[in-house]
This record gives C-alpha cells, structure tokens and sequence, in this order.
C-alpha cells in the first residue's frame, strides 16, 4: 500500500462539490483507496497499481468521472513544442522525456504535493529512482534548447538543492546526502548523466539530484519537467501521469521535442489504448446480469471512453491508467462501477470430493493418540539458530538452510528437527507445575540436491517429558504404546546420542531404517538450558514410517 | 505410643504359639511328634518357662497350671489386643512384649511422617479404628466383605479444593485450522501442500510479479544462503512466462532470479504448482501452510505464519461464485455479515477484499481473492477454465475467533497459555 496525505479542501475545490466524509470514504473504496479523515487532512491507502491517483488531482478526478461529473476520457489540450532537449547517447540512463506545463499557481501546498507526487512514483514505477527519475524545474531560470549527455565526474560543477557550494558530480555522490544515497545506481558507470541548458548551466543530475538554479518557488509559473530512466515505457507512463495530474489542476500543457540521433518526437502523447471485448463478455465474468446499454455509462464512470459497436464494446484507455493490461482490468472496472456489493454471491454447481492431503491425516492421528498420553500440543517456529539448535543440544551442526537476510540472530537457519523447540519451551516454563508433557508434530525442513529446490519439507515427532523421577522406562512406555497404536513393526536397539546420556537412549528400527531415537537427556544438555528436573524425550521422522 | 510388629499381629490372629500348644494336648499326653502347631519350638519354650508342661519319655504332660491357663484368658493376648487398639500398654507386659518383639514404639517424628506423607492412612489408622462404623475412604474390603452396609460414609465438602490438572489438549491456534480444513474438505476441497523452500519462479514469476517487483526484494523475502539454486520446470513453460512478462512489464526477463531459492513467502506458489500440474480441468484445492517474511515481530507482526489460500478450477465459473465462496466462509467462522470492497493483487483480475463485521471490532478485512489473470494461467497451460482464488490471512481471522490480541500467541511457548486456552468449537 502506498500511503498519501492530502488536503481535504484542496481536493473538493477541485472536485467542485461538497462531500460528506463519509461519502468520500465510501467512494474512495471504490478506488481501492482507504482514506481516514482527520480534520481537514485526508490519509489514503492506495494500492500500488494505481499510480494514477498518487496525486489529489489524480483522486479529485477519479471521483469527479466516478460521480459523472466529468465522465469520460480526459481531455489534455497539448500545445506544440517551443523546446528541444538534443540526446546523446547517455549509457546509464538512456531515455528521457519531458513537458512543458506552463500558468500554474504555486502556493506551498501545491510545492509539497508536487514533492509527493515525484517521492511516490520514485518508489514504485521508478523503482526507487532506478528505473525512472523525475525532475521539475523553473524554466524561466535557464535557456533552451537543452542537452542531455554523459559527462565525466569532475568534468561539471554546479550547485546541488540544498547545497550552499558548487560541487562536482564525484563530490555530490561522496558529500551530499542524496548522493550518498543513490550513487550505487551509478556504480557500475564511470561517466554520468547530465541535464544542461544552452549555457551549459546544469538542470539536474539524474537521477540524483537537481541544480538550486532551477528549484521552484511561489514565484514559479512555467515547468519543465524531465523524465529519465532505464526503461522507455515507465518513462513515458511516469511523465503522462503527472502531465495529466497537472493539465487537470489548470496548467497549460506544451509538448517537448526530444532529438537524438535516431529521431525526434514530441512528447507527451496522450493517444489512448483501444481495447475491444465482446459484449458478452462482462456478463459471462461477473455472472450477473447486465444491461449493456449501461456498460458505456458505467467505463465512462471509471475514465474511459466507451461505446458498443456491433458485438464488440470498444474501449479507449486514458494514457496514465498504466495498471490496464486486458480486457480483465476493463471487467473490473465494470464491475466497480456496477457495485461489487450488488452482486448477489452465488456458489457454483461444481460437484468434487474433499479430502485431507495423505500427510495432514496421519499427523492428526499422531495428535490425537499424544494427546491420548495427556501431551499438551504446542506449535513453534522453523526458523531458529545455530545455537538452540545444536550448540545447546550438544550436537556437532549437520547441514542446514542458512538464511541470507535474517531479520534477527535468533532466526537465522531453519530447523532440522524438533526437540530443540520443545527443549526451549520447558525452559522457559520453569514455573510452570510439573509434570510437563509436551509435544509436536509439523515440518522441519531438510537440504536434499534430489528435489527441485534442494530442500524438503521433513515431517516430524517431537515429544518430551519432565519431572522429578523421569526415566528412560517411561519413555520406552510411550515409544512402543505410539508404535503400537499404528501397528508399526519396530526394533529398539541401542544406540549414541550426543544430547542423552550414554547407554540410556534407544533407536528406533523399522523395515532395517533408523526412524528415531528417545532416552534421557544429558544433564550437559539440561545444564545449556537451566533445567533442573529430567528430561526424556522422542523424536520420529514419520516420513520414514506412513 | 506402641504397635504390634508383624509377629504381634499374627499372633493376635492366630494365638500365641504356647496356647495353640496346651489346646492340641489337652488333658491327654501326646508325643512330641505327633504335634502339629507352627512356632513349636517357641511353644515349647515358652509352656515350659509358664510350668504349664512336662516332658517325660518323649511325652508332654500338661500341668496343673498347664490346665488352669486352658480355661483362662491368656494376659499376654489381652495386652496385644490393647496395643493394637489404643497403642497404650498395659503395665507389667511391656517387657516381655519387648523381649519376645510383639510389639515396638512408633515415636512422634514418625507419627507427624504419617500425617504428612499419608493422610489418608492416618485416617484409616485413627478415625477408623475409632468410629469403626464410618467410612472415610471407601476401600476394596468393604465392598468384597459387604461392611459398608453396616457403616456410614463420613460426610465430604464437595466445595473443598481440588489439586489443578490439565487435559492433553489440541494447541489451540491448530485446532483452529483444523476446524477451517474440515470446513473446507466438507465444501469439496482437497488439501495439497508444497515446499517451504521455494524457487522465486513459483513463489513470484509464475504469479506475474515483475522480476523487479519490489516485493521481490530482500526486504519481503527470505533468501537461501546455501548458495544453491532450483530446478526450474521445463523451457515450453519458462518461454511462457518469460513471454507475458515481456509483454506486459517490459525490461528484461532473468532466468537466473527466477531460480533464486527461497522462504516461500505466500502458498499461492503452491496454488500455482497445482495448477501446473493438475491441467485445465475443474477442481477444487486448498493449502493451509506456512510462509515467511522479513518483518519486525511483535505484537502485530510475525516473520511466520500460515495462510489459507484456495483455488477453484472450473469453465464458466464467475465472479458471483468468487463471492459465494467468500460468503459461504465467512459463515464457517461465524461472520454472518460480509460486504465486499474492490482490492489488487497482481495475479487477479477482478480482485476483491471481503471484510467481515465483528461484534465488537467492526468490519475487518479479511478475505482477499480474486479471479487468476490469463497472464497467469496460460503459461501454466489453463486457458479452457477459470481460476478463483484466494489467499486468507488465517493469523488475523484466528486471533478474532480466539480472542487474543498478541499475534505471537499463536506459537505461544508458554505452557500455562497452552494449558489454560479453551478448545474451539466453532
């Protein structure tokens, strides 16, 4: 979720009606948007898709086609180009793209939202600035044309934003806050990217940071905006969609030419996307009955055009809807506009079988029958570490799934069996009355270069006792009443365990393979754990026996 | 205070040894061997130092003496009858009691043993032997010799307090899930289960998440640091993928992050595993496993937990059955007022959150699905059915129904937690 802060004023001024907060919260959840009012501040919630609304232009608009005031595909008059900018082949960032918006008003709140609009598409379209940058500018400050080109590092100086000093580009990556910050996007280059006017004054340097000369203000009235990155197509969505945010507020639209040596084309283009799908085809995806007159009525509601020609209904998507695929994204948006919650739900007649999975069944089994031995059940985690899971088990490391990011030492493998959990548990319950008979049954997980992925999910039986008088006896009790209860053909033979003591653990044998082991836990183990009652345990691999 | 040693008490049953001796004789003479008692030589012993006999020839004799004591009750008898009842001795037997080791002396540090370590005996030993016709603890011999017909049951206070027991119980959080499996098995679902460590081409490119999505990222997913990677499924279905990704997403397409290993971070990986291998034909499946996340864990967040992801496969399904099965679920968990608000994942196409209203919290958002995009399902081969499907966060409708506000409650290791948590029925 992306999360937005706008004005609650600014955005009915735009919208041009009086809402209700209760009648904005509920409109907007038809855009996906979660909003919390608080005064005249309005939070929204909007998922990521919908790059389109990261502006209160962008949601004024929506509710403005939503509530049919405005219906339809919206109209941006672009005025020719009086600018150039002449590309050079620049090999960190190849395109860019700009507009000219020219008449606007700004008030400090239009500056901070203009702010917002760049920081949210940076950190999603722009991938964090490194598939797309967005730069805006004063242009009454520099000259055209403009050229965009490749620079060494100490081959330019200008004065960064919020710097009082010149500064060449290697001392901005090295010194400047936002330098600091992004210059791994410029590692693997050792030439870079700059945007100059026609006195080779410095408009900015994408995608890091842009030159004081040009920084607007309340005095500002004409735009540039510049659009770069690594990817021609987010570029160009990322310059339709705050081109249209700010054509929306007022703002007179005018192209920009870019040349290089391949062509020259002025940008924005705001042709729209025809989608055609059948006329059927709403109504065999939602499974309600529809009028199709009102499909046309209901797209235009949600910023398309629409209209039904012979079996096809053709759709014309406004430019800076970048989240429309297919004909998919159109049904949903039909059916936004419908009322999702006028929809009668329906279960299809659609006859299977239920089953449990063969491994969840013979688990529940195992349950029921600890259960039946007065165990309590508990559940932990896989992840754990080196040292709960071996080091206090008195157990030499075998091979694990080691964790390349963990958020904590404490969970940085995943376990390979489960008496270290349950070992945990008793430790940390030492004011617990005794006895205590706990147990588990769930996944560990195990490398093995046979599967897919080089692990396997590894089903397994942890169970431990502890008391004052605990004994290996008792737990042979219960290790050969659990085999009983399944029948299990089974071989105790003696057997070494670091984590027992010596001559009191068993394995278990079944079909000449080892499935497990149990005996007395070594006072060493107890001793890692601040245990100071016996402790007898099992431990069954059940994928070994079912 | 004294008590009879075992020979006191079987003597007071049986006789002593120099009575059962004069009462074979009687007022003829007999032959030594003819003689049948236990303890003869004790008798013997013990009828001479009482001049109750003579031996002459081989035969025993009784003496005057000897027939007076078989008409009298024997003293020593009657003293061992008061010990055993009172514990008090009567004066001039104490040391011939002693001497012949009737009888010893239980001293007042064993008496308070007793009490502390049997109480019930010590009852049986004081009160019984007192109030010979009430009963405290009902025990075998008076139900087999039919006593308790005689006696009374000495009145209990039911409101006395009990020692705490615990049951051997389900975890409470698995019985949970377990009631949400059946629920589903009962609708027609089969359970299927996949790897915990998971290639990212299932966990995310299969699932037409970018390859520079940032939830792709070390920040929401776990990576494998054992520098290995997967086996990816054959190229027909790579090509696929690779090819709607293009297509729709631009840049480029790695196949080595698509063999990226991993924690796998939603079981919709799972979902799209079956739909792999099941084909384009109608089903119905369910996966309730665990997943995992880079996160800060506290009270709200886990870095594992489980989630409920569903599929129904089928031609001609539609978004109103999408929301039938929403509804029917939400019934399951005992919602009976369900609304539906539009949502995004980027595997769906429509999408839809539904939230439930809770009592007390409100509406809850709580049911997440959708309808799988064909950039989903054609690489996987599916393009004759549909896909419904949904991917419930199970923690948050299971802290609801279990009526706990700390999500790590549910792995609670703490056993008084476990022990004290009700059984749900829901």
């Amino acid at each position: 979720m992306v999360s937005l802060e706008i004005n609650k004023t600014t955005l009915l001024k735009l919208i041009g009606k009086e809402l209700t907060d209760e009648e904005l919260i509920d409109i907007l959840f038809n855009f996906k948007c979660e909003a919390t009012i608080v005064g005249d501040s309005i939070n929204c919630e909007i998922t990521p898709d919908r790059l389109d609304l990261f502006s209160v232009e962008g949601i004024a608009r929506a509710i403005k086609q939503f509530l049919e005031i405005e219906p339809g595909l919206q109209k941006i008059p672009i005025m020719p180009s009086t600018e150039t900018i002449y590309v050079k082949n620049v090999k960190a960032r190849p395109h860019i793209r700009a507009a000219i918006i020219r008449n606007m008003i700004f008030d400090e709140a239009f500056i901070l939202d203009l702010m917002q609009i760049q920081e949210k598409l940076h950190a999603t379209i722009g991938r964090d600035r490194k598939k797309v940058a967005i730069g805006i500018h004063d242009i009454s400050k520099v000259q055209g044309p403009f050229t965009y080109k490749e620079v060494f590092p100490n081959e330019i100086r200008f004065m960064p934003l919020d710097m009082k000093k010149e500064m060449n580009l290697k001392e901005i990556l090295e010194e400047h806050p936002k330098g600091k910050k992004y210059a791994n996007l410029l590692k693997d280059f050792d030439i870079y990217p700059i945007l100059l006017d026609a006195k080779e004054r410095v408009l900015s340097f994408p995608p890091i940071i842009n030159g004081e000369l040009t920084r607007v203000s309340l005095e500002t009235k004409d735009i540039l905006i510049d659009v770069t990155g690594t990817d021609e197509k987010a570029v160009e969505n990322t310059l339709n969609i705050i081109v249209s945010m700010l054509s929306f507020r007022g703002g007179i639209v005018e192209a920009v030419k870019i040349s290089s040596d391949d062509f020259t084309k002025e940008f924005p283009s705001f042709e729209p996307k025809l989608i055609k799908i059948k006329k059927e085809l709403p109504e065999m995806i939602l499974g309600t009955k529809l009028n199709l007159d009102d499909i046309p009525i209901f797209l235009e509601r949600m910023g398309y055009d629409a209209a039904i020609v012979g079996d096809s209904i053709e759709i014309f998507i406004p430019a800076y809807r970048v989240d429309v695929f297919s004909e998919m994204d159109i049904i949903e948006d039909i059916a936004i506009a419908y009322g999702y919650n006028n929809i009668i739900p329906e279960l299809p007649k659609l006859a299977t079988k239920g089953e449990f999975s063969k491994k969840e069944k013979i688990s529940k089994k195992i349950r029921t029958v600890m259960i039946g031995f007065g165990a309590q059940e508990t559940l932990n985690f896989i992840l754990t570490n080196e040292n709960d899971c071996y080091t206090k088990m008195h157990v030499v490391p075998e091979n694990y799934i080691k964790i390349k990011n963990p958020v904590s030492s404490e969970f940085n493998i995943c376990r390979t069996w489960i008496l270290p959990s349950l070992m945990k548990i008793l430790s940390l319950n030492k004011h617990r009355s005794y006895p205590q008979k706990i147990f588990e049954v769930s996944d560990c997980i195990v490398p093995d270069n046979t599967q897919e992925t080089k692990a396997r999910n590894s089903r397994k039986l942890g169970f431990v006792v502890c008391h004052e008088t605990a004994n290996l006896t008792e737990m042979k009790s219960y290790v050969e009443a659990f085999l009983s209860a399944f029948k299990i053909k089974y071989e105790i033979i003696k057997f070494e365990h670091p984590s027992f003591i010596p001559t009191r653990v068993g394995a278990i044998i079944c079909n000449g393979e080892n499935v497990g082991f149990f005996g007395e836990i070594h006072p060493k183990v107890l001793e890692k754990w601040e245990l100071d009652k016996p402790v007898i345990a099992m431990e069954i691999d059940l994928d070994k026996i079912f | 205070m004294w008590k009879l040693t075992k020979e006191g008490e079987d003597y007071l049953i049986n006789g002593f040894p120099e009575i059962n001796l004069i009462k074979q004789i009687k007022e003829e003479e007999k032959l030594l061997n003819e003689i049948k008692i236990d303890n003869l030589a004790i008798a013997l012993n013990w009828a001479k130092k009482n001049e109750w006999i003579k031996i002459e020839n081989k035969k025993i004799i009784l003496t005057e003496a000897g027939k007076k004591a078989l008409k009298e009750k024997y003293k020593l008898n009657d003293a061992l009858e008061l010990i055993s009842k009172t514990g008090r001795c009567p004066e001039g037997y104490l040391e011939i009691l002693l001497n012949r080791n009737l009888i010893y002396e239980v001293k007042e540090i064993e008496k308070q043993r007793k009490f502390k370590f049997n109480f019930i005996e010590f009852i049986k030993n004081i009160f019984y032997k007192k109030q010979e016709n009430e009963i405290t603890q009902l025990l075998p011999k008076h139900i087999i010799h039919g006593n308790w017909k005689k006696m009374k049951f000495k009145a209990y206070d039911v409101n006395a307090p009990a020692p705490k027991i615990w049951p051997g119980k389900y975890q409470a959080y698995l019985d949970f899930l377990d009631e949400i499996k059946e629920r589903l098995i009962s609708m027609g679902f089969v359970e299927v289960d996949g790897p915990l460590v998971e290639s990212t081409f299932w966990n995310c490119d299969a699932l037409f998440m970018p390859q520079d999505h940032p939830a792709r990222g070390l920040h929401d997913i776990f990576e494998i640091e054992n520098n290995i990677s997967a086996k990816l499924p054959d190229s027909s279905v790579l090509e696929k993928v690779k090819e709607e990704h293009l297509k729709n997403w631009g840049g480029t397409w790695n196949k080595d992050d698509a063999s990226k290993l991993i924690l796998r971070s939603q079981t919709t990986a799972v979902s799209a595993r079956v739909l792999y291998e099941h084909g384009d034909k109608p089903g119905k499946y369910f996966c309730i496993g665990r997943n995992f996340r880079p996160d800060v864990i506290d009270a709200k967040h886990l870095i594992e937990f489980q989630q409920c992801e569903g599929i129904v496969i089928g031609e001609n399904l539609t978004f109103k059955h999408l929301l039938g099965y929403l509804k029917d679920f939400a019934h399951a968990i005992g919602m009976k007022e369900i609304k539906f608000m539009p949502s995004y994942f980027p595997f769906t196409e429509p999408s839809v959150e539904g939230y439930v209203k809770h009592p007390k919290l409100g509406w809850m958002e709580v049911l997440p699905a959708g309808i799988l995009r064909p950039e989903v399902l054609k690489p996987l081969g599916i393009e004759k059915c549909r896909v419904l499907a949904w991917g419930i966060g199970i923690t948050r409708l299971a802290m609801i129904k279990l009526e706990i506000d700390d999500i790590r409650h549910l792995f609670s290791n703490d056993i008084g937690f476990l022990r004290d948590k009700e059984q749900v029925i829901m």
